[in-house]
């Protein structure tokens, strides 16, 4: 019994001794798993990172593209280098996979990075010295393209390996950078890097913009060796989705350069353009100064506001369309009735036209519009009565966000709790508007009475998955007036164009018809009253053309420029008009009205031809053709091949050896400019226009050294300048302020806008003369 | 076949039931780790076969009664010691029978599985150390201290012979195996406490001092005792895992991300994340922890637990030394098994490579520890006293 009962004893104790293990396995389960920590170290999120162990396959950011799926903005495969410094990187010393010389990789590198020699070579030694495995080299050794690539690649450098990497690129540099605004990479709390929209349509797309990177899981041994059979665990990359715009990137080009061209020589505080197509309300092109390039953010200052819709402004004149077309719908317009010119009194206030309030006597209403008189509006005001214009005022929809599908847009303020607030609306001050407001309205005069709702997404597609999450469509934003009377309005305006007195006059254009209201609208200043000084306005435009059909409304604001003494406001926004239309309508391939018969011929390359059969070809396809040289073997043309030409033009040939001059006149500044870039010879340019005169004769020999000087001229400058023509702006009263209060500023400015009258001059031509045709 | 109970009677049905239990645990564990079918074979069919194998065993050993096991043991014994020594001398190139795997000449090759000899030879070192033993104490029927001493010495013969054998696979977890039975026999052989607690309390703390001086005085284990520095990196490893993430630890901390992560419910059946090698044998446990949590890894312990104490109550009931003693240490081995497996993932012991029993892929490991499981079988059928027994332990 005494023997059992020890076994028993002791079977008991080592049975606890079990009992015991066990409880400890379980309370070491229960520390790890129920806390989920060890010593401290997540567990579950070691898990997870281990997981993730895998290979990102990175998806494209979608592309911005303009309405012919140009690309705006795309993501471009870009290199980054590395130099692995470590040896233990290589295997097999007769291949080495490590820097191993390290002043001669600083020296090959030096050579097509943009980083020095000695930033390299510290780079290199610092990693060494700190035995990194590799190191990288900043922004220098970020973002090399695939050329720059190729040719490190030749080098045969040891160690040195390169790293795909997207960029986002931006082809067309400053291109609508406001609107498009821009992403850039950003670096994650986990050191990842993404590309992030930050500013315009880049940061309000940026969802859709985004894609869903993909993955690899790979589950490796404790080697990084990669087991078999994972495959299946391959997450394909989605890429964002593309936004398609209605920009027109042709369009845009003729407008950024064309601003750029006006940038540099008015120096204005600040431009605004847009450009719509007026029957659908399609944005074409939409451009402000200052501006910068997205690929560098060079030029981004702290005003990120994309000011055609953010940016609310006192329009000016322009205004005057819209109090033009009110009146014509009600019935109350008499192109051919008189008034008294001049001023007009409005119990205590007083408005008075833009020449100082002197007026042009008694005139006609049509007249009246035509030089932009502010006292021709008031009596237009008179007569339908300010309910009845504030009516009209809303259905063009002043005062309320057209719609666009952007954010923040600006909703202006109409001012109407006074008489005198109405009555300064009617020539658009005091009251204030958004230029895409008055893209809007205007698009009812350009489409036959209906209002196009202004947009410039066309659509949001999923390249992958063909999915579209957006599609946008023309939509009517109302008809304030009728058919009938946008179109006499457009015939009203292009006499504002055409007519002798007009005020348009430098916006007429060569092939085509145009139509609209210049404006020349002062600007409140800091202390709130309107600025003096001739540069201290709003030069600006609202336009369309062609006249009888227009395709392409444009609005275009140019602030405070820098003129030069002899040239007035309206100078740098026709620049700015003339060009962009007629290269955009052309482009468009619309008819040109004045030549619908002229053939056009488009040419050939005629590089290494010879000289004399492609001139013989080419005259008898009537076109001009001067050859810069006497050699027999063409070298170069002017227009380039492929480009479509109307019978007479001239085309340039390059040819070697003696240069003798051909006869300029009629010549275009940029034809001229062409001759002297083919030719060599050193052609001074005086004036703006076409060539009137030449310091050498037709048929000169010249030699390169040789000055030819050509005279150019405006064609408008030929004629007589008839009318002395300033600013038409006229004060008005600011908001909330009495009658009393605002007739001293009125008046203050009124007498500086004269000043600036005295010097500034519109002219007219009379060629355009017969042309006038509104009253019919 | 002494009682009159009917033939189903006698089996015990509570184990074949535990036994079931472990056999689906098994295989649910084994399919849930080939997740990335990283093995390029299918392992759970094959466990299954093993397992009808061993079950087809269990039918024979029971034809055999403890008395035919008694005196068989030293043969079996000899058996084991032999197996052992051909596998020492077996040739051992790429290809042929005693190929080196993960650098331990632990197995021989054979046509269909791997043979561990080592597996084999746990059993039979326990029926000799039992043999022994209870010939001893009938020898012996005045113990002294002078009797134990001497019952002692002839334990640790039986003990070194196999032993050495193992150590120069070598095979640290096996040899381990070995002393946790001999240490449990020792203690149930009723050896005096005036010797057990003296030589137990010695070999403790000369372990400690090992382990101290493995941290603090590396240099004289090195350079006096001629160890190499690599030994110690299984202990640093151990007590510091994070030091040595990157290489030696490696294996402790992903098998404690995978069972810390599987938090209380786990990632469901092949939710598994980290990898963890060789997880569908020695780390078995990583997958059930990871994919079935807490409520999981419970299960399996409360399992071995159990398996455990029925084995402990049919210790108990048996009356015959020689029985009691094989039970004892089978009991013990299958317990530092466990311990020794589970322990090693969850930080509580260095790593060795055992296998989790029955539970773990593998042919030698299951079927070695069905043969002990067997003779369990053997022993309860025939069971003289079975009739007088109490009812609640025959369901």
């Amino acid at each position: 019994m005494k023997k059992k009962f020890r076994f028993q004893w002791g079977a008991f104790l080592l049975f606890m001794l079990f009992a015991g293990l066990f409880f400890l396995l379980f309370a070491r389960i229960v520390t790890i798993q129920a806390t989920g920590q060890v010593e401290g170290q997540e567990l579950a999120a070691k898990a997870a990172a281990k997981y993730s162990q895998e290979q990102v396959l990175k998806a494209e950011r979608g592309r911005i593209l303009d309405r012919n799926a140009e690309v705006i903005a795309e993501d471009t495969l870009t290199y980054k280098l590395v130099a692995v410094l470590s040896d233990s990187a290589t295997q097999k010393p007769s291949n080495p996979r490590h820097v191993i010389d390290i002043e001669k990789t600083a020296d090959v590198l030096s050579e097509h990075l943009t980083a020095s020699r000695e930033t390299i070579l510290k780079i290199l030694k610092n990693g060494v010295e700190k035995g990194l495995y590799q190191v990288e080299f900043g922004s220098a050794g970020r973002e090399i393209s695939h050329t720059k690539m190729k040719e490190l690649e030749e080098e045969g450098l040891p160690g040195i390996l390169f790293v795909n990497d997207l960029k986002r690129l931006y082809p067309n540099g400053a291109f609508a950078s406001h609107l498009i605004g821009f992403a850039m990479k950003e670096e994650l709390d986990g050191g990842q890097l993404v590309t992030k929209g930050k500013m315009g349509l880049e940061a309000i797309h940026d969802g859709v913009l985004t894609g869903k990177n993909g993955k690899m899981e790979f589950n490796t041994d404790k080697w990084g060796y990669l087991l078999p059979n994972s495959e299946s665990a391959v997450t394909p990359a989605v890429d964002g989705s593309d936004v398609q715009l209605t920009l027109d990137k042709t369009l845009e080009n003729f407008l950024e350069d064309a601003m750029s061209t006006v940038q540099k020589e008015y120096t204005p505080k600040r431009m605004i353009a847009v450009i719509a197509d007026p029957k659908t309300g399609e944005i074409l092109a939409m451009s402000q100064r200052p501006t910068f390039n997205p690929n560098t953010r060079e030029g981004l200052s702290d005003n990120w506001l994309n000011e055609s819709i953010e940016l609310t402004i006192e329009p000016g004149s322009p205004m005057k369309m819209f109090t033009v077309a009110s009146a014509i719908e009600e019935g109350k317009w008499d192109p051919d009735a008189t008034y008294k010119s001049g001023t007009y009194k409005l119990g205590p206030d007083v408005i008075g036209d833009h020449n100082s309030g002197r007026g042009w006597g008694t005139i006609t209403f049509l007249e009246g519009i035509q030089r932009s008189s502010n006292v021709s509006m008031a009596y237009l005001l008179e007569r339908m009565g300010k309910e009845n214009f504030l009516k009209y005022i809303d259905a063009f929809g002043f005062g309320e966000k057209t719609g666009i599908d952007l954010p923040h847009e600006a909703s202006g303020k109409i001012l109407d709790k006074y008489a005198s607030n109405v009555l300064t609306l009617t020539y658009g001050q005091g009251s204030t508007v958004t230029p895409i407001q008055l893209i809007q309205a205007a698009s009812a005069i350009a489409n036959d009475g209906v209002m196009m709702k202004p947009y410039v997404i066309d659509q949001i597609k999923n390249p992958d998955t063909g999915e579209v999450t957006l599609k946008s469509e023309p939509e009517e934003a109302g008809q304030p007036i009728s058919a009938e009377t946008a179109k006499e309005v457009r015939e009203i305006l292009a006499s504002t164009v055409t007519s002798e007195h007009g005020s348009a006059a430098g916006f007429a254009l060569q092939d085509y018809s145009s139509a609209g209201k210049t404006g020349t609208a002062q600007i409140p200043g800091e202390d709130g009253r309107y600025m003096t000084g001739r540069n201290n306005y709003l030069f600006s435009f609202l336009g369309m053309a062609p006249a009888e059909d227009p395709k392409l409304l444009i609005y275009i604001g140019v602030q405070q420029p820098n003129l030069p003494a002899n040239e007035y406001g309206s100078v740098p926004v026709s620049k700015i008009f003339t060009s962009v239309m007629e290269n955009g309508l052309k482009h468009m391939n619309i008819e040109p009205e004045d030549m619908e018969t002229a053939k056009t011929v488009e040419l050939d390359d005629y590089k290494d031809k010879s000289a004399k059969a492609v001139a013989k070809e080419l005259a008898g396809k009537g076109l001009n053709v001067v050859l810069t040289g006497s050699a027999s073997k063409v070298e170069g043309q002017y227009p380039a091949s492929g480009e479509v030409v109307l019978e007479n033009e001239t085309i340039i040939l390059k040819t070697s050896g003696t240069t003798v001059l051909p006869d300029f006149t009629g010549w275009s500044k940029r034809s001229v400019l062409a001759y002297q870039a083919l030719s060599g010879t050193s052609i001074q340019i005086v004036g703006q226009g076409f060539a009137v005169s030449q310091s050498l004769s037709k048929g000169s020999k010249v030699s390169q050294e040789d000055p030819v000087v050509i005279q150019l001229q405006t064609p408008e400058d030929s004629y007589k300048v008839r009318m002395k023509d300033g600013p038409e702006g006229v004060p008005s009263a600011e908001s909330d302020t009495t009658a009393d209060t605002t007739e001293a500023p009125a008046e203050e400015a009124a007498a500086s806008a004269g000043e600036a009258a005295g010097e500034a001059t519109e002219e007219t031509t009379e060629e355009q003369e017969s042309e006038v045709n509104t009253e019919e | 076949m002494q009682t009159n109970k009917s033939f189903a009677d006698r089996i015990d049905w509570s184990l074949a039931f535990i036994l079931f239990l472990f056999f689906v645990v098994s295989l649910i564990a084994i399919s849930s780790a080939q997740t990335a079918g990283q093995y390029g074979a299918n392992f759970v069919p094959k466990q299954a076969v093993f397992y009808i194998v061993s079950i087809a065993m269990i039918g024979v050993l029971m034809y055999f009664d403890p008395d035919q096991y008694k005196k068989t043991a030293y043969y079996l014994y000899g058996f084991g010691i032999l197996m052992l020594i051909l596998l020492m001398i077996a040739p051992a190139g790429q290809g042929q029978i005693g190929q080196p795997i993960n650098g331990a000449k632990a197995w021989f090759h054979l046509p269909f599985f791997n043979l561990q000899p080592a597996e084999f030879m746990k059993t039979f070192y326990i029926l000799a150390l039992a043999k022994m033993a209870a010939a001893h104490h009938e020898k012996n029927l005045v113990k002294t201290l002078k009797t134990d001493g001497y019952l002692l010495g002839k334990i640790g013969v039986l003990l070194l012979i196999p032993l050495a054998f193992i150590m120069q696979q070598p095979d640290l977890g096996t040899a381990l195996v070995f002393i946790a039975i001999t240490l449990a026999l020792i203690v149930v052989s009723g050896i005096s406490w005036k010797i057990i607690v003296p030589s137990f309390g010695g070999v403790a703390a000369l372990g400690v001092l090992l382990l101290w001086m493995t941290l603090n005085m590396q240099e004289f284990l090195t350079s006096k005792l001629g160890l190499q520095p690599y030994a110690f990196a299984r202990i640093y490893t151990w007590l510091d895992p994070y030091s040595y993430a990157d290489n030696e630890a490696y294996n402790l901390i992903a098998a404690m991300n995978a069972i810390g992560s599987g938090e209380v419910f786990g990632k469901g059946y092949q939710g598994r994340q980290v990898y963890v090698p060789e997880n569908h044998t020695d780390f078995i446990f990583t997958v059930i922890s990871e994919d079935f949590g807490f409520i999981g890894s419970s299960t399996v312990i409360i399992l071995f637990f159990m398996l455990i104490y029925h084995l402990t109550k049919i210790t108990l009931q048996l009356k015959d030394t020689f029985s009691t003693y094989v039970c004892a240490g089978i009991i013990a081995m299958i317990t530092f098994h466990v311990f020794q497996n589970i322990g090693m993932t969850i930080q509580l012991l260095p790593i060795t490579g055992i296998p989790l029993p029955l539970i773990s892929y593998g042919g030698s490991s299951l079927i070695g520890n069905m043969l002990a499981l067997g003779i369990v079988f053997s022993m309860k059928f025939h069971h003289k006293n079975y009739m007088f027994g109490n009812h609640k332990e025959d369901e």
